[in-house]
């Protein structure tokens, strides 16, 4: 009959806490999964053929234009990795602001945050991008024979993306106290024009030397080159600073997670 | 018990403060059955949301010991584009129920096809989408039930059903009940408070009650 654990506990301990905290967030994954890809079809595939179609798109592109790299980068390899690792930041922010419209009747259950649904998210998204990114590394070292040099520090780079994505999509979440259509509005555009300036098509050492550190004042080329360091190992000069963008992910998660906190009592009107 | 001292809420709406709710104060224990009766836009809504948990209040306390469930209404706590069964294995998940035995409950409690349960519930009528979210919260088995006039959402039949259920578990339940029907009201409760002003006031008496109810 009724199994009789309770729906409620009046002073979680630590482990209960953990316990219920990490129910809801697994159940808001497979919710987002759900919804998000259907379940026919090609369903959950979708997740990780999404990044993968648009990366080889653009590297054919480039690759038809026959234009060469730089200390002879695989073209294919260099766009595909790099676009992916790309995606998963931009589809992070750019779907942060929906968090609330989207899943408004499950905010119904106390149980269910704002944040419980931005780190379903996250966690989902990220592992996505890991899958997309093994599958293609696996499918380029059969073709080319080039191994990546450490799938650790490749995969290390994808977590510090999808924290960074983190830290954005709560403050990006809390601005929609002002209109999601008018945060939508700034954020997609801008989003759009990042790909420019976030380091996804070069590397640092290709640019004139005044422009390097401009561009190295975002932390997103940091974690581009950390990830490519993986990828194509010694021989190419990289620049990062692993305790930079640190900084920028501690500094956004707590002024986003602070931002949200604030912005909560007026999303909900 | 869940127990409510000097309750306060206020939204602000285009840099002007409302003050929704100011200073409400009650406490709701196990086997209590409570009619709450006011008029649109007194904060209802407002106020089982705080009780609920899902909104904080502004200003004062708010105490709970006992589960408290979302908030029942037309379509409570049920996402629109997720199926039936999707939905009822999501609220199952977050309040560590095994899925199958909900899922069982709730087809059958709910009368709701195989078919319709894997369709998703933007696809429903009204009546199933309050029926699918009233036999959900059955299966959570809260001690605390918000109803927000969820019995006049179904048929007659269905209706009689939600009744029964709701009265054979008043000993082991609270009931706290927002409605305009003063039948609804004098079958569940065994008293009312009234919502006028930001405030609740409680009457013993359940004429008592309407009547201030009808001079508002």
């Amino acid at each position: 009959m009724l199994p009789r654990r309770p729906a409620f506990v009046a002073r979680p301990g630590l482990l209960q806490a953990v316990q219920i905290q990490a129910a809801v967030v697994g159940a808001l994954m497979l919710r987002e999964l759900q919804s998000r890809y259907g379940r026919r079809g090609l369903g959950f595939l979708w997740l990780f053929l999404e990044p993968a179609v648009l990366g080889v798109l653009i590297a054919t592109a480039r690759f038809l234009r026959e234009r060469t790299l730089p200390a002879g980068i695989n073209i294919v390899a260099f766009f595909v990795i790099g676009y992916v690792v790309y995606y998963l930041f931009r589809t992070l922010v750019s779907r942060a602001a929906s968090a609330y419209e989207t899943n408004e009747e499950l905010l119904a259950h106390a149980r269910v945050t704002l944040e419980d649904i931005l780190v379903a998210r996250t966690l989902l998204e990220t592992s996505a991008v890991m899958m997309a990114t093994a599958i293609f590394v696996i499918a380029l070292g059969l073709y080319t024979g080039d191994w990546p040099v450490s799938w650790v520090q490749m995969g290390l780079g994808i977590v510090m993306m999808g924290l960074l994505a983190h830290g954005f999509s709560l403050f990006v979440l809390s601005l929609t106290q002002f209109g999601v259509h008018t945060v939508d509005r700034i954020v997609h555009p801008l989003l759009y024009i990042s790909i420019i300036f976030t380091g996804v098509m070069y590397m640092v050492w290709w640019l004139p030397a005044k422009l390097q550190p401009i561009i190295m004042v975002l932390p997103f080329i940091h974690i581009f080159e950390f990830v490519r360091e993986g990828q194509f190992g010694p021989g190419i000069p990289y620049h990062y600073d692993l305790g930079y963008v640190a900084l920028w992910i501690i500094g956004s998660l707590v002024y986003g997670g602070f931002a949200l906190r604030r912005a909560k009592p007026h999303l909900q009107l | 018990m869940l127990r409510m001292t000097d309750v306060r809420k206020t939204y602000v709406e285009d840099g002007k403060a409302r003050e929704v709710l100011r200073g409400v104060d009650a406490t709701f224990r196990i086997g209590d059955a409570v009619g709450i009766l006011g008029r649109n836009g007194t904060g209802k809504s407002t106020l089982m949301r705080i009780m609920a948990g899902v909104d904080k209040p502004s200003g004062g306390r708010i105490e709970r010991s006992m589960s408290v469930s979302w908030p029942l209404g037309y379509s409570g706590g049920i996402h629109m584009n997720l199926t039936g069964a999707d939905n009822v294995r999501f609220v199952a998940r977050i309040y560590s129920r095994p899925a199958q035995w909900t899922l069982d409950f709730v087809r059958d409690f709910a009368e709701l096809t195989e078919e319709e349960m894997s369709m998703p519930v933007r696809n429903y009528s009204a009546g199933m989408r309050a029926r699918l979210s009233f036999a959900l919260s059955l299966a959570v088995d809260f001690d605390c039930y918000l109803l927000d006039e969820v019995t006049s959402a179904g048929d007659a039949r269905f209706n009689a059903k939600c009744q029964q259920a709701l009265l054979s578990r008043r000993r082991r339940s609270a009931i706290i009940l927002v409605s305009h029907n003063e039948s609804t009201v004098r079958t569940f409760c065994r008293y009312c408070a009234v919502l006028d002003k930001g405030r609740l006031v409680f009457h013993e008496d359940m004429d008592q009650a309407f009547a201030a109810y009808q001079r508002l």
